[in-house]
C-alpha cells in the first residue's frame, strides 16, 4: 500500500466559521508524486508543482497537502474528521494503483471570470450557498475557494444547461 | 451435596460470557490510555478518538450503516429508544407499534402520552407474534407519523418482517424506529438495504461487548432533537448544541472503557460472521423446541420457526414459573430468567401476565450439551410435584 495512514497532529476551532474544525495531520508518505493526478481530479485544486503543493476543496471541505503535511479545513467533528481521513487515504491509494491509467495535470488552471460565472447561476440570492449573494459566491468560484455542488438550486433541472456550462469552464 | 457446574442460560438480558478480546481490550484502554476522545490535544486523546472511530466504524460495518458518523454512542438501547421518541415525536403525533413492545419503548411512550398528547396504537397480532400487516397499512394510511417496532420479541422470539413494515410506512410518511436491542449482533441487520430511519441498539447482549453501551443509528440529514445537553468537546462558546451527529446527541464523557470492550466484541462478530451466529443460534433453539416438546405438561410460545431467535419462553403445568427458575438455579446451576421480562404487553399477548413465564435464552457459546442439560433438568422438575 503507498499510503499507510494519515495521523492528526492537532485539531482547532476555525477561524473563519465558528462551527467548524481545522487539522493539522501526517500523511505516512510524502504525496508529492499523486499531486499531479489529484489536480486533474478536482475543479477546485491549485496546484504548484514547484512547491510540491495543493489545495482543493470537496463538499465544503478544504484540503491543503504540502508534501506529507495535510491541513484539513472546515469540517464538523473529530469524527468527520476520521471520515475524511479514511476517504482520502482510500482516494490517494487507488490514485496511486491507477496511475498508468490517468493523466497528470501539471499546469495551474486559468481562473474563469467572474461575470461570466455569475451570469451562469441562478441570481436568486437564495443564500444557501452561505454567501448572502450570488456574485459573492461567483467571486468564490473564480477564486476556488467554493465548488459548483455548494449551490443546491443548480442541480434543479432547469439550470442543467448552466451548471454543464460551469462543470466545462471548471473542468 | 457438590454444586452442578454453573450454566448461564439468560443471554437474552445480556449475554456470558464475552470473547477474550473484549477483557483484554478494557484493561488495555484503561491501563494504557485511559484519556478522554474528542477533547485533548495530545496524542493519547487522539488514540483514544481513533479507538471511538473504529468502533463506530465497525458498528456501521455490521449494520450497513453508509458513515460512521451516522453511529450515536448511548449507554443502552433504553437511553437510545428514548431518545429518538422524544428527539422526535411532537404534540398529538400518532405513533403505531406492535403488542410486544420491551417497556424501553412502552414506557417513554406512555410519559409522551401523558406530555404531548401522543396517541398510541398497535397493529394487531397473533399469540405467536405474526402481525397483521393489512390492519397496519389501514392504520398508517390514517396518519401516523411514527412506526415504533421492536425486530424481535424478547419474550415470544417471533421476528418482525422489517422489509414489509418499512416499506409500508414509508408510503404513507411515517419514519421507522427499530429496537434491535434482542437482534444486533445475531440476526443480520443492513439498514441500506431495508432502509429504517432510526435503529436503537444495546452493546451487551448479541453485540457481546460490555454493559453501559450501546447506540442509535440515525438516517443521514434525520434531525433529532436532544435528550441531554452538555459538553462535546468543540465550540465550546455556543451556548446550544453542535447541529452535526454524532456530537449533538453526544454530550458529557463517553463510556470509553466500555467502547473499547465493544470495539473488540464487533470485531470478533465481523471476523465469525452474523451468519455463523445466526446459524449456530437456530440449530441450539431447534433443539431446545425438540427438547420442550418431549416434555408433559410444558408448553412454550412463539412460533415453531426456524425465523425466531435464540430464547424460547415456557411454562409447566401447575408449576409457580419463578420457582421453576429457582429450581433450575439451585439443584442443577442453571440461570434462566422467570418473569414479565420487562415486557408486560408481550405476556398479555400470550395470556401468561402477570406470573409471567420462565425464558432460555442462547448465546454464540452455548453447546448442544448445554441444551441436552437444560432438557433433563425440566423433565426431572416437570414429572415432579411442584415446590
Ligand atoms: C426488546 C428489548 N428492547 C429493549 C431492551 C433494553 O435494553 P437495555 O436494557 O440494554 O437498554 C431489551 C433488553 O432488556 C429488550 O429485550
Ligand atoms: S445558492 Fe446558488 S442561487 Fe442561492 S445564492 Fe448561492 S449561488 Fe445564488
Amino acid at each position: 500500500m503507498f499510503l499507510q495512514s494519515i495521523d492528526i497532529l492537532d485539531v482547532d476551532l476555525c477561524v473563519q466559521l465558528p462551527d467548524k474544525f481545522v487539522a493539522r495531520t501526517r500523511a505516512s508518505a510524502d504525496l508529492k508524486e499523486i499531486m499531479p493526478y489529484l489536480n486533474g481530479m478536482f475543479r477546485t485544486s491549485v496546484y504548484n508543482h514547484g512547491d510540491g503543493s495543493i489545495k482543493f476543496t470537496n463538499d465544503r471541505v478544504e484540503y491543503t497537502i504540502i508534501n506529507d503535511q495535510v491541513n484539513i479545513a472546515k469540517f464538523a467533528n473529530r469524527t468527520e474528521l476520521h471520515e475524511l481521513l479514511d476517504w482520502l487515504r482510500d482516494l490517494i491509494n487507488d490514485t496511486y494503483e491507477s496511475r498508468a491509467e490517468m493523466t497528470p495535470l501539471y499546469a495551474r488552471r486559468k481562473p474563469v471570470p467572474v461575470f461570466f460565472i455569475y451570469s451562469l447561476l441562478p441570481g436568486t440570492n437564495c443564500q444557501m450557498c452561505g454567501e448572502k449573494t450570488c456574485m459573492a459566491f461567483a467571486a468564490r468560484l473564480n477564486k476556488l475557494e467554493a465548488d459548483i455542488d455548494a449551490c443546491p438550486p443548480l442541480s434543479g433541472q432547469e439550470y442543467d444547461a448552466s451548471r454543464r456550462k460551469l462543470e466545462g469552464a471548471f473542468a | 451435596m457438590e454444586r452442578p457446574t454453573p450454566l448461564y442460560l439468560d443471554n437474552g438480558a445480556t449475554s456470558y460470557p464475552k470473547p477474550d478480546a473484549v477483557y483484554d481490550s478494557m484493561v488495555s484502554y484503561m491501563r494504557g490510555n485511559g484519556a478522554s476522545p474528542g477533547r485533548g490535544n495530545y496524542a493519547r486523546a487522539m488514540e483514544a478518538d481513533r479507538l471511538v472511530y473504529e468502533t463506530r466504524k465497525a458498528i456501521a460495518e455490521l449494520l450497513g450503516v453508509p458513515r460512521p458518523g451516522q453511529v450515536i454512542f448511548t449507554c443502552n438501547a433504553t437511553e437510545s429508544i428514548n431518545m429518538a421518541l422524544k428527539g422526535y415525536l411532537r404534540q398529538g403525533d400518532r405513533v403505531l407499534t406492535t403488542g410486544y413492545e420491551h417497556n424501553a419503548v412502552m414506557r417513554p411512550l406512555k410519559k409522551l402520552e401523558a406530555r404531548r398528547q401522543v396517541q398510541v396504537e398497535r397493529i394487531p397480532c397473533t399469540a405467536e407474534g405474526a402481525l397483521d400487516m393489512t390492519a397496519a397499512k389501514a392504520k398508517l394510511r390514517e396518519g401516523v407519523r411514527l412506526l415504533a417496532v421492536s425486530h424481535a420479541s424478547n419474550v415470544i422470539g417471533c421476528v418482525t418482517p422489517l422489509d414489509e413494515a418499512v416499506a409500508a410506512a414509508h408510503e404513507c410518511g411515517a419514519a421507522v424506529l427499530v429496537d434491535a436491542a434482542q437482534t444486533a449482533g445475531v440476526c443480520p441487520i443492513d439498514v441500506t438495504a431495508v432502509p429504517v430511519d432510526m435503529l436503537a441498539f444495546t452493546g451487551h447482549k448479541g453485540l457481546l461487548g460490555p454493559t453501559g453501551t450501546g447506540g442509535l443509528y440515525l438516517r443521514k440529514g434525520f434531525e433529532l432533537s436532544t435528550l441531554k445537553e452538555g459538553g462535546t468537546g468543540g465550540m465550546s462558546l455556543s451556548p446550544f448544541p453542535p447541529d452535526d451527529p454524532p456530537d449533538r446527541y453526544e454530550a458529557g464523557t463517553m463510556n470509553i472503557s466500555g467502547i473499547a470492550g465493544l470495539h473488540a466484541s464487533v470485531r470478533y462478530l465481523l471476523d465469525i460472521g452474523v451468519d455463523a451466529v445466526r446459524a449456530h443460534e437456530a440449530e441450539l433453539t431447534g433443539l431446545l423446541l425438540d427438547g420442550f416438546e418431549s416434555i408433559p405438561r410444558l408448553t412454550y410460545y412463539g412460533p415453531r420457526s426456524a425465523g425466531r431467535i435464540g430464547l424460547v419462553s415456557f411454562n409447566i403445568e401447575g408449576h409457580d414459573p419463578h420457582k421453576v427458575s429457582m429450581r433450575l438455579d439451585r439443584d442443577y446451576g442453571i440461570m434462566v430468567r422467570s418473569g414479565l421480562h420487562c415486557a408486560p404487553e408481550a405476556h398479555r399477548l400470550l395470556g401468561t401476565a402477570p406470573t409471567g413465564a420462565v425464558r432460555a435464552s442462547v448465546g454464540y457459546f452455548n453447546q448442544p450439551s448445554d441444551i441436552a442439560r437444560l432438557v433433563g433438568a425440566l423433565g426431572e422438575i416437570a414429572s415432579r410435584p411442584p415446590d
